[in-house]
């Protein structure tokens, strides 16, 4: 039978609730504190990716899914037509610039519709896209470029390269009117310079009577997710009866995904010490909320256990009261999870700057993703769930006779207590033990704060600065491009090397004592053991067998990337040779080479190298171009990257025996790795006589004369890389130190800021404790004062108590964190090599006082407010 | 010689429309070693009489005066110390501390005074009351007649001028409350105390050497 009774539970709950104002504010506090924790957890985790990924996005330019490239008007139909596809953003492109000024970054003359136009950051702040004739939207910086003025309706005069799909420039000038312009970012790889559609039509026809082929238009899409992106696409060409492989035939549409987001899912899942951390901080979260939740409900179930008693005589079940209980719970999640939503979300967003500032993602895009707060409010939601389950079945379970004499105490069996005396300092003693789960709780909830505390610092003054910086660099200063830094030298777009100029006039101002330079040459690989490539290889197990099957062979050995570096006699110094000799470097007709030797963060060397003796040929390609390694034809933009392979006319071999195995310091490489290669030096003589190609400076490296000169050349090199444009940066001592320390204080802000959040969890629950003593016994407090306590004897038995919580609290703290601190000690140093475990127990002894006073002061402040009713009028507060 | 005596005692509650004369003008006297029983209806002014002659709460008018004190010219402090030194309560419900056990109860008001409990003393109470056995147990280990006898005992300890209890066998079987009210009896007598006992139950007020009846604040039986 099913009784409607519902909503009479739900009433008395309600009721019982209104009457608890106290213990709803601390409840409240309580759950919103939690719900705080997790949103600002939850903001910063899902910020982090999605600033990882809106950085990737704007390395890529755009944040489209994919690309279907090179659609013809009736392919471009049925693609937006397609179930599967979302959205379409189209763009042709009508031509390029990539000389002087923008031959680093180059631009991009193109027409785009409206969503391809946002899908790649050109929208323009002032003004508006270009939309017919002669009308041209850019950036600012493309503005500048061009010496124009950022003003709408000024005149641009643009001379770009029209693509016409045949080997020779043509080259077409038209005068434009800007019709708006935005702010550039520096991350992206182009400067996309809009104009009209009927414009690009134009200029097409022009082009097509000229012999030139058709402008290709590419179409953007968004899928309905960015999960699986390729797959999804492919499944597009499937049902649309195209295909993506062989780029002659007709039916080919070729698809791009944009590396955004697989580079973004890559960063974001493979990384256990950010889970285990998102993990740990979800358990001390869920627990701090457990411990003051749970107690304050229990403390509340126990006050009002005669009336729990009361309902159960007139027939109320013991699930219509755990009903009860929890309605007064989801009441009060009602109020105080979207107050820590709120609240989180904005500490979140204060923390996110801080969290990305040591990381190498320079965009900060707080996500609004509903996860966070749906996530926060279900984490809060159980946490609360947990708390008061107990309290329930307490009230449920509670008899109710029992229920009408309860008065909160201990339920020792014994009934007896030896007798140690009346005074004040015993008497307070003997109230400890009158709920022990209680004293526990608040004991608990407050020495987790210490502890936690305690933790933070040991983690934090662990960190040993000297290590990871003589591990980072090498030397006082070293100056490059900004793509060396960037990783990228030699790479796609890294063509760039350290001018001579450049070296000449960093040495006329500083004064070193030692210094040189490192050189590579473009084109380079080696033919070395297939063991060897395989062991040296990070690819799947499916790409090296494809790898294999189609590489170049000379003999048994297979071809392979090689990095090789040309290091001056100067900084040999620098190296730790391992095994064998590097003099015979010195003779540049040696053919002597040595091989680096990767170590890991501890120092350890690890990893097959060749042998010392053994001989392997190295080929120098001048003038190298890609080929197709399955066809070797001239690669172009469909070939997939795994099957490019460098080719040149012109290739000069040389024959290395290996002389030594040597350690490079991991800031003096090319401070990237290419799958199945090593890394090699020579000496640069050796480089440039063997090679016969003209070497590029990868970087510039000196060690100050003393310390006066170093803090002249900091000031230096500051002074002459600031400007962006001028390419250069540099790496000092002194800018490690400032990146670690910004590192260190990171974990310090946002540990300290969870430290806090907690702290204030237990000191409410402290509070908690306090003020519900005191209320509950403000008849005992009137009768003792009837009988002749004095308010003075009150208050010092009232801190005595205070005293105890704080004494038993910084007890556990220390005791804890003495067991606890060695362990995640020893868990820290096997997650960062440049934490080394100092024990250190300061922390606690620092908040012992803190403790101390708050154990003195908070009883008082509570009786202070509680102490107003006559003794008279408290002595009749018997039973409501 | 007077021990206990009142003068134009007044407590008028509220203002105006709603002001209630709680006590009207009470003049009473108790000489030393008297059992005194106050009569009274509920809401006959009798609980507030006795809170005025404990210096539990003051008094709109009028004065209280105890062992030769004018207990109401006593800053609050100064009030419970002479308190807990001349005065002694027993309440209806008791009003143990639950965390001591029986010995510590009783000889709580002596050492919140500081004092040492003279042992001779105490022991001979706890002897008259029959809480030898008892001493070691908390008061919730223990009967309603019991720990009203624990009350008695503590209300005692302090060898104080004058004991107050208000109704203290009005939570007690009829049985009991005989045996509660003959022990309040004799050991006023042995240890020559002044006993002044409100209560509405006449059968019980017969127990006392005198009865004052307290009608709508005022005294209107024999004085």
């Amino acid at each position: 039978m099913k009784v409607k009774n519902r909503g009479c539970i739900r009433r008395l709950g309600f009721r019982q609730l209104k009457a608890a104002k106290v213990r709803n504010f601390i409840a409240i506090a309580a759950i919103m504190l939690t719900t705080l924790l997790f949103t600002s957890l939850f903001t910063i985790a899902l910020s982090i990716k999605s600033s990882y990924e809106e950085y990737s996005f704007r390395q890529a330019g755009g944040y489209g899914h994919g690309t279907f490239k090179e659609v013809n008007e009736e392919q471009w139909k049925a693609i937006a037509g397609h179930p599967k596809i979302k959205e379409t953003g189209a763009r042709t492109v009508a031509g390029y610039i990539n000389k002087e000024p923008f031959e680093k970054v180059p631009a991009e003359v193109s027409w785009m519709d409206e969503n391809c136009t946002k899908w790649s950051y050109a929208t323009p702040t002032t003004g508006r896209m270009p939309e017919k004739g002669n009308e041209i939207a850019m950036d600012t910086k493309a503005l500048e470029a061009l010496s124009i003025k950022p003003k709408l309706g000024e005149e641009v005069i643009l001379t770009y390269v029209v693509f016409n799909g045949q080997g020779k420039e043509v080259t077409r000038t038209d005068t434009f009117v800007l019709t708006g312009f935005w702010e550039y970012d520096n991350l992206l790889p182009v400067h996309y310079i809009n104009v009209a559609r009927d414009y690009v039509e134009m200029v097409e026809k022009e082009s097509l009577a000229q012999g030139g082929t058709k402008f290709r238009t590419d179409l953007n899409v968004m899928l309905s997710s960015s999960i699986g992106i390729e797959k999804v696409m492919q499944s597009v060409e499937k049902d649309l009866g195209y295909q993506w492989e062989d780029t002659g035939a007709d039916n080919c549409v070729r698809i791009g995904v944009n590396w955004g987001y697989v580079a973004s899912e890559a960063g974001s899942n493979a990384d256990p010490v950010m889970f285990l951390a998102i993990a740990a901080f979800i358990c001390v979260v869920v627990f701090t909320g457990y411990l003051i939740i749970y107690n304050v409900f229990r403390i509340s179930v126990t006050n009002d256990i005669r009336f729990y008693g009361m309902l159960k005589t007139i027939g109320t079940t013991p699930r219509q009261l755990r009903r009860m209980i929890r309605y007064q719970a989801f009441a009060l999640s009602a109020v105080g999870i979207p107050l820590g939503i709120v609240l989180g979300y904005g500490v979140g967003a204060v923390l996110l700057p801080v969290a990305l500032g040591t990381s190498d993602v320079s965009v900060s895009k707080l996500s609004i993703s509903p996860v966070i707060f749906a996530g926060a409010a279900v984490f809060s939601l159980v946490t609360v769930c947990l708390s008061v389950s107990r309290p329930g079945k307490m009230a449920a379970k509670v008899s109710p006779v029992e229920a009408l004499r309860y008065t909160e105490q201990s339920k020792s069996k014994r009934g007896v207590r030896a007798t140690r005396g009346a005074d004040v300092f015993s008497m307070a003693l003997a109230n400890m033990g009158r709920s022990k789960s209680k004293t526990a709780l608040v004991i608990m909830s407050l020495s987790l704060a210490v502890v936690l505390f305690a933790i933070l610092v040991t983690f934090v003054s662990g960190f040993d600065m000297e290590k990871y910086v003589s591990y980072q660099i090498d030397a006082d200063f070293i100056v490059s491009t900004t793509e060396y830094f960037q990783s990228k030298f030699l790479l796609g777009g890294g063509e760039v090397e350290l001018p001579r100029e450049t070296v000449e006039e960093i040495q006329k101002n500083t004064s070193c004592s030692l210094e040189g330079c490192s050189y590579s040459v473009s084109g380079c690989v080696a033919y070395i053991r297939e063991e060897l490539y395989k062991e040296r290889s990070f690819m799947p197990e499916k790409y090296i067998n494809e790898y294999l099957e189609f590489a170049e062979r000379k003999g048994e050995l297979i071809e392979s990337e090689l990095l090789i570096s040309g290091l001056d006699e100067s900084l040999f110094s620098k190296l730790t040779v391992l095994e064998g000799d590097i003099e015979p470097l010195k003779d540049k007709d040696s053919h002597k080479i040595a091989i680096c030797v990767d170590v890991d963060d501890y120092g350890n060397p690890y990893g097959e190298y060749p042998d010392i003796g053994e001989s392997f040929p190295v080929s120098y390609l001048k003038d190298q171009y890609y080929v197709d390694s399955r066809t070797g034809e001239p690669a172009n933009e469909s070939t997939p990257m795994e099957y490019l392979k460098t080719y040149s006319d012109q290739v000069n071999e040389v024959d290395y025996t290996v002389c030594a195995k040597v350690i490079l310091p991991s800031s003096m490489g090319f401070r990237y790795g290419l799958s199945g290669g090593y890394d090699a030096l020579l000496s640069t003589q050796q480089l440039e006589n063997d090679s016969g190609m003209d070497l590029m400076r990868m970087y510039y490296l000196f060690d100050a004369k003393d310390d006066m000169a170093e803090k002249e050349a900091e000031e230096f090199l500051a002074e002459y890389t600031k400007d962006d444009a001028s390419g250069l940066m540099y790496e000092s001592k002194k800018i490690i130190r400032e990146d670690f320390k910004s590192f260190q204080n990171m974990f310090l802000l946002i540990g300290g800021v969870l430290c806090f959040i907690v702290a204030l969890v237990g000191i409410l629950n402290f509070f908690n404790a306090i003020l519900t003593g005191i209320i509950t016994r403000r008849r005992e407090f009137a009768m003792l004062q009837s009988i002749g306590m004095t308010g003075r004897q009150l208050k010092s038995m009232l801190v005595w108590e205070g005293l105890f919580y704080a004494i038993a609290s910084g007890v556990v703290s220390l005791v804890l964190s003495i067991v606890l601190e060695p362990l995640a000690g020893n868990m820290f140093e096997g997650m960062f090599w440049f934490f080394t475990f100092r024990f250190n127990i300061i922390p606690v002894f620092f908040m012992i006082p803190v403790f101390l006073l708050l154990g003195i002061f908070l009883p008082l402040a509570v009786y202070r407010f509680f102490k107003g009713k006559s003794i008279v009028e408290r002595l009749r507060e018997y039973d409501g | 010689m007077t021990i206990l005596s009142t003068k134009n005692l007044k407590k008028i509650y509220g203002k105006g429309e709603s002001e209630v004369r709680a006590l009207n003008g009470v003049d009473i006297s108790v000489e030393r070693g008297e059992f005194v029983s106050i009569v009274g209806t509920s809401g006959s002014g009798k609980s507030t009489l006795l809170h005025m002659l404990g210096g539990l709460d003051r008094p709109t008018s009028g004065n209280v005066v105890v062992d030769g004190k004018n207990i109401f010219s006593l800053k609050d402090e100064a009030l419970t110390i002479f308190r807990r030194r001349k005065i002694g309560f027993i309440f209806q419900n008791y009003n143990l501390v639950p965390v001591l056990n029986v010995y510590e109860n009783i000889v709580l008001p002596v050492q919140l005074d500081g004092k040492a409990p003279d042992k001779a003393y105490i022991g001979k109470i706890i002897d008259t009351l029959g809480l030898s056995q008892k001493l070691r147990n908390l008061p919730n280990n223990l009967s309603g007649g019991q720990q009203q006898r624990v009350a008695i005992a503590r209300a005692l300890a302090a060898k104080p001028a004058i004991i107050l209890a208000d109704e203290p066998t009005g939570n007690l079987d009829s049985k009991t409350s005989q045996d509660v009210l003959g022990l309040m009896k004799i050991t006023s007598q042995r240890f020559s105390q002044t006993i002044v006992m409100i209560t509405h139950n006449e059968e019980i007020a017969q127990l006392a050497d005198r009865i004052i009846r307290i009608e709508d604040g005022k005294i209107v039986g024999p004085v």
